[in-house]
């Protein structure tokens, strides 16, 4: 039993307590709440369709984290991320290195840090169209519609998750799942979750979100 | 008949000469045959830290970018693991005392061309086979050479610092690769440049980066 002998003790008590109760408090804060299976879908599809024609832009930071289970490792990468409706994108990585792709319509560009620019054709490279296609799909919400996936629905106080499950053979060789997490307003993605079959996991989470932004078409282009 | 026999020694003369210049031990002197251990050529991985690094691989006309993470996972284990900017695993060696063992690779590359020419110079970069084979030992001042016994030509150069310099492979038919390293102050890789010379075209770049926090 513990017995609290001294004064210096009795000082140090409500200190402790409130130390615990932070530890609570942001324990509660960061931990994700559990997920049940969303009660009503039809809503929630309703909401995603209006997000989908309401949302002619986002622009956003994000942070990438690539957890490698096995290697108990974790690779963080930051940068700034723009989609413009109806094919454009643009993933700029500032950190750890500064590296940008652009995805404008069929054409990918990208540009490392010595300034150097790529371009591919989307439509000659299956691999980056198929990338494009989940990138465009989850943002605009047009993922619900695709057959390329089983979806499970989930929900809880905070946020709706769908867990996309790959029906197409080779896409099922280096993805398990996708879980794409919406705030309940169902305003944007917040988060996506790319689950691989050895179980790492690639996270990016969307933070500091403007939607219907005046965006430049020019941040499309790279020179 | 003559003068045949005159052009032919001249060329051959040549051709010797060409070959004495070209050997990466001209000038040492043969010390002994050893197996070389971490104390003698520091490794590129040990259990100390993980290292990152942004890689560039262009073979032929195409073109991989993205970042290869070593580290030392358990004692005798370590893994080479090349992630694209996007978070895309491209492959991941396993590399033990016994076996250098590629664990995952991202379908599109995973052609016998492709893979085994990754593993040679993956093998090469991490010196795999200086800690596992018996060694013939060269020195020139401060300047070490060890290359490995039996069939391969392969020339690793260690300073003073028992940091490794460069590493060369000598192939057929004018095939070589050069593997130069920068080392950084705390005698880790600050970059590796590997160049495949002759039929193979093949550059692999790659520059130390330090981690970013979530």
């Amino acid at each position: 039993m513990w017995v609290w002998k001294n004064s210096a003790n009795n000082v140090l008590m409500p200190s402790i307590i409130l130390y615990v109760l932070l530890l609570l408090t942001s324990f509660g804060v960061s931990a994700q709440l559990p997920f049940k299976h969303m009660k009503d879908t039809s809503a929630f599809k309703i909401k995603v369709d209006k997000m989908s024609k309401e949302t002619n832009s986002i622009e956003s930071d994000f942070t990438q984290i690539k957890d490698l289970k096995m290697l108990s490792e974790k690779i963080v990468s930051k940068g700034k991320f723009v989609f413009m409706k109806q094919n454009n994108l643009r993933w700029e990585y500032l950190e750890p290195y500064r590296y940008v792709i652009v995805i404008n319509k069929d054409k990918i560009l990208i540009k490392d840090e010595n300034n150097k620019i790529k371009k591919y054709d989307m439509n000659a490279n299956k691999v980056f169209k198929e990338i494009n296609d989940i990138m465009i799909s989850c943002v605009n919400g047009d993922v619900l519609r695709s057959n390329k996936f089983r979806i499970t629905y989930f929900e809880n106080e905070k946020q709706f998750k769908l867990e996309l499950t790959p029906t197409v053979k080779t896409m099922q060789e280096s993805l398990k799942t996708i879980n794409m997490y919406f705030d309940k307003s169902v305003s944007s993605v917040v988060k996506i979750e790319m689950i691989e079959p050895g179980n790492d996991i690639t996270t990016i989470d969307f933070s500091n979100k403007k939607l219907n932004a005046a965006v430049s078409p020019q941040t499309f282009i790279l020179k | 008949m003559q003068r045949f026999r005159h052009k032919h020694l001249f060329l051959s003369s040549l051709l010797l000469l060409w070959l004495g210049g070209c050997s990466p031990v001209r000038g040492y002197k043969l010390i002994g045959t050893s197996k070389v251990d971490k104390n003698t050529v520091l490794p590129i991985i040990d259990s100390a830290q993980s290292l990152l690094y942004k890689t560039n691989i262009q073979l032929y006309r195409k073109h991989y970018s993205g970042i290869i993470l070593l580290k030392q996972t358990a004692p005798k284990t370590a893994h080479v693991t090349f992630v694209t900017e996007i978070g895309m695993k491209m492959f991941d060696y396993e590399i033990s005392d016994s076996s250098f063992k590629l664990i995952s690779i991202f379908e599109p590359i995973n052609q016998p061309r492709i893979t085994t020419m990754l593993e040679s110079d993956m093998k090469l970069i991490v010196l795999y086979q200086l800690y596992k084979t018996e060694s013939l030992h060269f020195r020139n001042g401060t300047s070490n050479i060890y290359k490995i016994k039996g069939k391969k030509r392969d020339y690793y150069t260690v300073g003073a610092t028992h940091a490794i310099d460069h590493v060369r492979r000598k192939g057929i038919f004018f095939n070589t690769v050069k593997i130069n390293y920068l080392m950084a102050e705390d005698l880790k890789p600050q970059e590796i440049k590997l160049r495949h010379k002759g039929l193979l075209r093949l550059k692999i770049n790659l520059k130390r980066i330090s981690k970013s926090e979530p």
